[in-house]
C-alpha cells in the first residue's frame, strides 16, 4: 500500500501540492489521470524521490520514504517513463532486462529464469539479442517494464508510457499492461491523459492543480462527465456517444467502451 | 496548383546493395486553402514522401513541382531554386520543439526569417505576426522556450517556420504526445492557417483527427498510394484501410460494428448520434439480437 499524507511541493515559483492525501492499495490498477500541469508527473517523481517533498509523509508499504531510505523504496517501486530510450542501459534487450538484477547481485540461474520469464510476459520474443534501441516504441516501453518487473517491483509506475507510441503500439501495450493488472500481484499506477485507455482500471483519481478532482470507479467518475470536461480532459467516444443517445432516451444506460454501446444499442 | 507529384518514385542506396526502394509512383496534387491529411502504418513512406517536398529528398524517377520551383529526377536542381523552395514549403518535423535552441521565444522564432537574410526589424515583425498566430502570448517572448509546456514549446516551433511565410505548411505528427487541451489548441491554429490560404499537408496516426478535420486523404502503403480521396470515402474503403494496418475512426468502427456497412459511415459523434437515430425505428420494429435482418431493412 501507499500512503500519501499531507504532503507539499513546490517548485521555485509555484506550489504544486499542498497538503495532498492520497492512498493506491495492494494489487490495484489505478490510473492518475489529469491535463498538463495537474501534478500528476510531478506526484510520480515523488513516489520514487527523484523530488523531494518539503512538507508530509509518503509510506510505501509500512516504510517511510526518506533520504537515507530512498534505495529500499526504489527496489520496490518501479517507474516507466514516456521516453525509455533515455533509461536504457543494456546492449540487448535481454541484458537491459538483467541490468537491474545484476545491480542486485541475484545469482545467474535465478536471473536467467527471471529474464526469459518477463521477455515472454511482455511479448518481446525473439526480441532478446536486439539491441533497445533499434526496437519499435511500444517494444521499448514493454522491456522498460519487463526490466521493472524483473527486479520484483511491487508497485509500477506508468509515467504517460503511451502517450508516444502509434495505435497499433498503444493497443498492444494496453493489452499487456491489462493482462499484468489481472493477477493483483502489484499495483499499476498509470498515468495518462487519454481517458480511452483506463475505462477498466480499478479506480481512476482525476488531478486538477494539485488536488483529488475526482476518485471512484470508472463508471462513478464518467457520469459526472462535466467536470471531466470543465478540466480539459477529452471523453472516450463511447462515453461521449452514449450520454447524448442516453439523455434522449435511445438507449438505457451510460456505457464506457464501444462494446457496451453496441450492445446498449441493440437492446 | 500548389504542390504537384508526378510518378515519384525513389531508392534509398541507390547502386549499393543496400538498394531499397521506399517510393512507387506517386501522383498526387494539392491546392491553396487545402488540408490534406497523409496516413499509413509505420514504414509506409509518409515521411519519405513528405521531405520530398521541399528538395530535402531528390526523387530517383519523376518531377515535384511546389511553389518556388520544380525539381526533376537527374536534373540538377540550383541551391538558388532548393532555397526558394524551402521558404516557400515549411516542413515541420516529428516533435519539433526538440529543434528549439535560442534564449528566448522571440528570438528563437525570429531564427528562420534572420537567417534568410531579413533585417533585424523584418524579422522581429515577422516572428511577432507568427506568434500571433500560434497564440503565443507576447508575456512569453522574453522568456527561455524551454520553460514553457509541451504544447507551448510545439507552438513556438511551428511559428519558427510560419515566420518564414510559407505557402505551403507541411507537419509530421502535429499532435503526438500533446495533451487533449494542447491537441485542440494546435487544431485550431491549424484550421486559421488553411482559412488563411496556405495548404496544409499534416502526416499522422490520428484517425480521429483525419475525421474533423481533412478535406482530402492520401493512404500509403508499402511505398505506393494505396487510396485517395474524401475522408468519407477513403475510410468506407474497410478492407483497403485494413490492408494499410489502419483502424477506422472510432465512430466509424462503432457504426459498422453494430450496423454493418450500409448508410452513410459516420466519422464523428454528432454524425454517429444522427445516425443511431436514424436506425433507431428499424431496431425496435425487427426486435433484439435480428442484426442481420436490419441491415437487409436498412438496405431497402
Amino acid at each position: 500500500m501507499i500512503e500519501i499524507k499531507n504532503l507539499t511541493f513546490g517548485y521555485e515559483d509555484k506550489l504544486v501540492f499542498d497538503g495532498f492525501d492520497l492512498t493506491f492499495q495492494k494489487g490495484d490498477f489505478v490510473a492518475l489521470i489529469g491535463h498538463n500541469g495537474s501534478g500528476k508527473s510531478t506526484l510520480s517523481k515523488l513516489l520514487v524521490g527523484l523530488e523531494v517533498a518539503q512538507g508530509g509523509e509518503i509510506w510505501i508499504d509500512g516504510i517511510q520514504l526518506t533520504a537515507e531510505n530512498v534505495d529500499v523504496i526504489r527496489k520496490k517501486v518501479g517507474i516507466v517513463f514516456q521516453n525509455p530510450d533515455n533509461q536504457f542501459v543494456g546492449a540487448t534487450v535481454a541484458d537491459d532486462i538483467a541490468f537491474g538484477l545484476e545491480n542486485r547481485q541475484v545469482p545467474r540461474a535465478e536471473m536467467v529464469v527471471l529474464v526469459d520469464k518477463y521477455i515472454k510476459q511482455m511479448g518481446l520474443a525473439g526480441c532478446e539479442e536486439r539491441s533497445p534501441h533499434h526496437l519499435s516504441g511500444g517494444q521499448k516501453q514493454r522491456t522498460a517494464i519487463a526490466g521493472a518487473l524483473a527486479v520484483g517491483a511491487d508497485f509500477l509506475i506508468l509515467d504517460e508510457a503511451t502517450s508516444m507510441l502509434d495505435p497499433t503500439g498503444r493497443r498492444e501495450m494496453m493489452q499487456h499492461i491489462r493482462q499484468l493488472a489481472t493477477d493483483k500481484q502489484r499495483t499499476i499506477i498509470m498515468i495518462t491523459h487519454h481517458l480511452d485507455e483506463v475505462v477498466d482500471a480499478d479506480r481512476l483519481v482525476v488531478l486538477h492543480a494539485g488536488k483529488v478532482l475526482k476518485s471512484g470507479t470508472p463508471r462513478a467518475v464518467f457520469e459526472q462527465s462535466d467536470a471531466l470536461e470543465a478540466v480539459g480532459l477529452e471523453l472516450p467516444f463511447a462515453v461521449q456517444a452514449s450520454k447524448q443517445l442516453y439523455e434522449q432516451s435511445i438507449i438505457p444506460h451510460l456505457c464506457l467502451t464501444n462494446e457496451e454501446l453496441i450492445q446498449a444499442l441493440w437492446m | 496548383m500548389d504542390v504537384k507529384c508526378e510518378h515519384v518514385s525513389y531508392t534509398y542506396h541507390l547502386k549499393t546493395p543496400m538498394e531499397q526502394r521506399v517510393l512507387h509512383d506517386i501522383n498526387f496534387s494539392l491546392s491553396q486553402r487545402s488540408f490534406t491529411c497523409i496516413i499509413g502504418h509505420t514504414g509506409s513512406g509518409k515521411s519519405t514522401l513528405m521531405e520530398h517536398l521541399n528538395g530535402l529528398l531528390l526523387p530517383t524517377v519523376g518531377k515535384v513541382t511546389v511553389p518556388g520551383g520544380t525539381i526533376l529526377a537527374g536534373v540538377k536542381t540550383s541551391v538558388k531554386t532548393i532555397k526558394k523552395i524551402r521558404q516557400q514549403v515549411g516542413l515541420v518535423f516529428q516533435f519539433p520543439e526538440h529543434q528549439l535552441f535560442e534564449t528566448t521565444v522571440l528570438g528563437d522564432i525570429m531564427f528562420g526569417p534572420k537567417n534568410a537574410g531579413k533585417s533585424q526589424a523584418e524579422a522581429e515583425a515577422a516572428a511577432r505576426m507568427a506568434a500571433k498566430i500560434v497564440g503565443i502570448d507576447e508575456a512569453l517572448f522574453e522568456k527561455s522556450p524551454f520553460d514553457l509546456s509541451g504544447g507551448q514549446m510545439r507552438r513556438v516551433a511551428i511559428a519558427g517556420v510560419l515566420a518564414m511565410d510559407p505557402e505551403v505548411l507541411i507537419l509530421d505528427e502535429p499532435t503526438v504526445g500533446l495533451d487533449p487541451k494542447g491537441r485542440k489548441a494546435l487544431l485550431k491554429v491549424l484550421v486559421a492557417l488553411q482559412k488563411e490560404g496556405k495548404a496544409l499537408l499534416v502526416v499522422t496516426h490520428d484517425m480521429d483527427l483525419v475525421a474533423t478535420h481533412a478535406h482530402h486523404v492520401l493512404v500509403m502503403c508499402q511505398g505506393k498510394k494505396l487510396l485517395e480521396g474524401t475522408p468519407a470515402y477513403v475510410f468506407s474503403q474497410h478492407e483497403l484501410i485494413a490492408q494499410a494496418g489502419l483502424y477506422l475512426p472510432t465512430a466509424a468502427a462503432v457504426y459498422t460494428q453494430a450496423f454493418g456497412r450500409d448508410g452513410a459511415l459516420p466519422l464523428t459523434v454528432a454524425d454517429f448520434i444522427k445516425e443511431v437515430k436514424a436506425k433507431r425505428p428499424l431496431i425496435k420494429e425487427e426486435g433484439k439480437f435480428q442484426k442481420g435482418k436490419v441491415q437487409e431493412a436498412c438496405l431497402k
